[in-house]
């Protein structure tokens, strides 16, 4: 009879096992479920920038490709933001490439809407926003040209003479890769940290259900010769089936999770069902390793038994939690300060994440030295045999006391931190933002600035606001093959009172690029945002990233 | 008190010590028994004598001394192998007899030879074979909960002989039995054990059944206070 045997065997017969097993299932189950949509949501926001990636590009990689001319404008309608992209093929060159979604490229006066605009026009006076999209409706826009289902753009066919001198240059409306978001990537490890570390310990727990029925399978087991490594496969195996089935059941829950997350917006749009589909190997790793994890949970659980048959030196008392326990949490808190500084200055994650994993673990070590000391009142202070049994109880296996209880520690005390260290994490990683939260501010004609400038000011004066406005450079940065987008362009004083970047200890008086994001390795170039020269940065040209920021392709 | 290694004894214990925090359950125990002998260990209740089982038998390691089975020294063995050892060499009759209550007699019976890598058809006839020596011939199919605690225990017994050990180890095996299936129960044991030349050490606080055996050994505050072989 080998492992799987026995502990079929074992849950047809044993109806508190069977409950235990169908409880551990369940926990799985929704345990993979909600690590498999976490884990999909930065693919998710990538997928969903590599869809409207299209509608970002504004530069072309080498100028003697372009073959079209481009303007992007931001509309507005009761709130809802309008993308509003006006093309012109450029005379003698190839016809540009076209990316999926994008059924033709408009000519003059022609004009593809995405679906959601389409329906929006057709529900409103023309004079309130149909007349905004002159033309004749060539086409629709598909999904896959679309950052969401809702989201409302226009693709607007103009002659050349028309567009703005803000129009770029560029080779076609061809989608680019884009970086899985960093901020996403952090969250869903903080997410998965504060999910799967209670998880497993309530799963743990839930395993002790049985655990007397159980262990006294095992020390029968043991005295007729089981080996420690055929109990701990007959227990894997007993555990193998429950998180097994539970995982199964986790993944095939994905689907209506995944469906339901579509409609819960994101940085203002909803989602395509499908972006939240996980790369096959990384949801057989999910489906793997989580049972994997609810598994090593419950053999640790049972070690005791496992390694003392009939758990003879059980019987006697334990020695109490030593006071060095307690030095668990400023370890943590040092290795998670160190890692925020270090994400601060670097971007990386890892350190924050272990940090974290440690600050969560740390509750563990000092846990039972906690439940130990409590059960030492009671036993001083009782005054009536409920509480003198209760302290000697916690006083004589302060761990077990702990264990049976700490599930539920864990799920608060990391609920509790993840829900305050969020708005942290949201500040520090402004996301395609460089401006701090406190500064408002608009782009406009570059020849109209100083003279807003001047009003805005006289008003603020007049007003008895000492908020000042001012002007800040705007010139396009990319990379040889397309990818990049605006910057602003401020001095150093400027760049450490109005940015979230951390400029402050490394900006001199030179030049120097400072992005939210990781910048690409390749060679950038910069040229004025109303067009004109391109120039390539020199290299060893100063710059510094900010983590936990978001992808390339936004404000630097 | 050190008995001197005349001849060889099946299982030896040599300066057995074995503590619990300040506590010494054994303090420094000598003991043979010789193959096919069966001997009682008897004494008040704290005094060492389930510990020394335990010790003798690979359950627990002692913290000072030697334990040899045929002259082999095994307290210094692995879990792993000690695991092995009891598999082979060692049986077990507890008062609480022990069985995996999810298995039937006969597959309680063949465990230990299944868990030694045997065939499941040679376990499990080899297993009919003893239950039927031990009159349980009837009850192969049962599981431990459909019987009485004495079928359970002579079940545990069928148990313990199966593989045909070296020594067979007892812990009040007598204890949750009314009189009568105490004493038909341990001769069950006595005769299928004198057969198979197997070495039998029994725990017990019946006085009786301590008496009936040849060999009694007295063991009080963890040390041997009398060792007494029949003539």
């Amino acid at each position: 009879m080998n492992p799987f045997q026995l502990a079929m065997r074992v849950l047809r017969i044993d109806r508190r096992t069977r409950t235990s097993a169908i409880l551990t299932g369940l926990g799985v189950a929704v345990a993979t479920a909600l690590v498999s949509l976490l884990v999909s949501l930065p693919f998710a926001t990538q997928e969903r920038a590599e869809r409207s990636a299209w509608q970002q590009r504004m530069s072309s990689g080498d100028p003697g490709q372009a073959n079209v001319l481009l303007a992007k404008s931001l509309d507005y309608f009761n709130g809802a933001e309008i993308t509003k992209i006006d093309v012109a093929a450029l005379p003698g060159k190839p016809r540009p490439a076209l990316p999926p979604g994008i059924p033709r490229l408009p000519g003059p006066n022609e004009v593809l809407l995405s679906p959601a605009l389409s329906a929006l026009i057709k529900d409103n006076p023309e004079a309130r926003l149909g007349d905004r999209f002159p033309g004749l409706g060539v086409g629709t826009l598909g999904e896959d040209a679309l950052s969401a289902p809702d989201q409302l753009v226009a693709l607007v066919g103009q002659h050349r003479g028309v567009l703005p001198a803000t129009a770029v240059e560029s080779s076609g409306l061809t989608a680019a890769h884009a970086d899985v978001d960093d901020l996403l990537a952090l969250l869903t490890g903080v997410g998965i940290v504060v999910l799967l570390v209670p998880s497993l310990v309530l799963v743990a727990s839930a395993s002790r259900l049985t655990a007397a029925r159980r262990e006294r399978r095992l020390a029968a087991l043991r005295l007729a010769g089981a080996t420690p490594s055929q109990v701990v496969n007959s227990v894997a195996a007993e555990t193998t089936l429950a998180a097994g089935a539970g995982a199964l059941l986790g993944m095939a829950l994905g689907w209506p999770s995944h469906a339901l997350a579509s409609y819960v917006p994101w940085d203002g749009w909803t989602w395509q069902p499908g972006d939240f589909a996980l790369p096959g190997w990384l949801a057989l790793l999910i489906a793997i390793a989580i049972p994997a994890l609810v598994v090593l949970a419950a053999v640790l659980g049972l070690r005791r038994v496992v390694f003392a048959p009939l758990g003879a030196a059980a019987a006697h008392r334990g020695k109490l939690p030593k006071v060095w326990r307690l030095l668990a949490i400023p370890i943590a808190a040092v290795v998670f300060a160190y890692g925020l500084a270090e994400a601060e200055e670097t971007g990386s994650l890892a350190m924050v994440l272990g940090g974290l994993a440690l600050v969560v673990l740390s509750a563990s070590v000092v846990g039972p030295l906690v439940t130990s000391a409590i059960g030492g009142l009671f036993v001083r202070a009782w005054r009536k045999p409920a509480m003198l049994l209760a302290g000697r109880r916690l006083r004589d296996d302060p761990k077990a006391a702990y264990r049976a209880s700490a599930g539920v520690v864990l799920a608060v005390f990391t609920g509790s931190m993840a829900l305050t260290l969020m708005s942290s994490f949201e500040s520090m990683s402004g996301s395609t933002e460089p401006y701090r939260d406190s500064v408002l501010h608009t782009s406009v004609e570059g020849g109209q600035a100083k003279e807003i400038v001047r009003r805005t000011n006289d008003k603020l004066a007049r007003y008895g606001q000492p908020a000042e406005a001012g002007t800040a450079g705007e010139v396009l940065l990319s990379t040889s093959d397309g990818a990049g987008g605006s910057a602003v362009v401020l001095d150093c004083a400027s760049a450490a009172l109005l940015t979230r970047l951390a400029t402050a200890r490394s900006c001199a008086q030179q030049p120097g690029v400072w992005s939210s994001v990781p910048l690409p390795g390749r060679s950038l170039t910069v040229e004025p945002i109303a067009g004109g020269e391109r120039t390539a940065l020199p290299a060893g040209t100063p710059g510094a990233r900010r983590g936990l920021g978001s992808r390339w392709g936004g404000h630097h | 008190m050190t008995h001197p290694l005349t001849a060889q004894p099946m299982l030896a214990g040599r300066g057995l010590i074995k503590r619990y925090g300040t506590e010494h359950a054994l303090a420094g125990v000598d003991i043979d028994v010789a193959a096919g002998e069966a001997t009682a260990i008897v004494g008040p209740s704290g005094s060492g004598k389930t510990s020394l089982l335990h010790v003798l038998a690979g359950i627990l390691a002692p913290d000072a001394g030697q334990v040899f089975l045929a002259g082999q020294r095994i307290d210094q063995l692995s879990e792993t192998k000690r695991s092995q050892l009891r598999q082979r060499e060692f049986g077990f009759v507890f008062q609480s007899g022990l069985l995996v209550d999810e298995l039937t007699a006969e597959e309680n019976v063949a465990l230990p030879t299944l868990l030694g890598g045997g065939r499941k058809a040679d376990a499990l006839r080899g297993a009919r074979e003893w239950l039927g020596r031990l009159g349980l011939g009837g009850f192969a199919s049962r599981r431990p909960g459909e019987l009485s605690g004495g079928e359970a225990q002579r079940v545990a017994i069928a148990r313990a002989l199966s593989h045909r050990p070296k020594v067979i180890f007892a812990d009040e095996p007598t204890g949750a039995l009314d009189t009568k299936t105490g004493r038909d129960t341990m001769d069950a044991l006595l005769v299928t054990a004198r057969e198979t030349g197997a070495a039998v050490l029994i725990v017990t606080h019946d006085r009786e059944l301590a008496d009936s055996l040849p060999r009694i050994v007295s063991i009080r505050d963890g040390l041997i206070t009398s060792g007494v072989r029949a003539a």
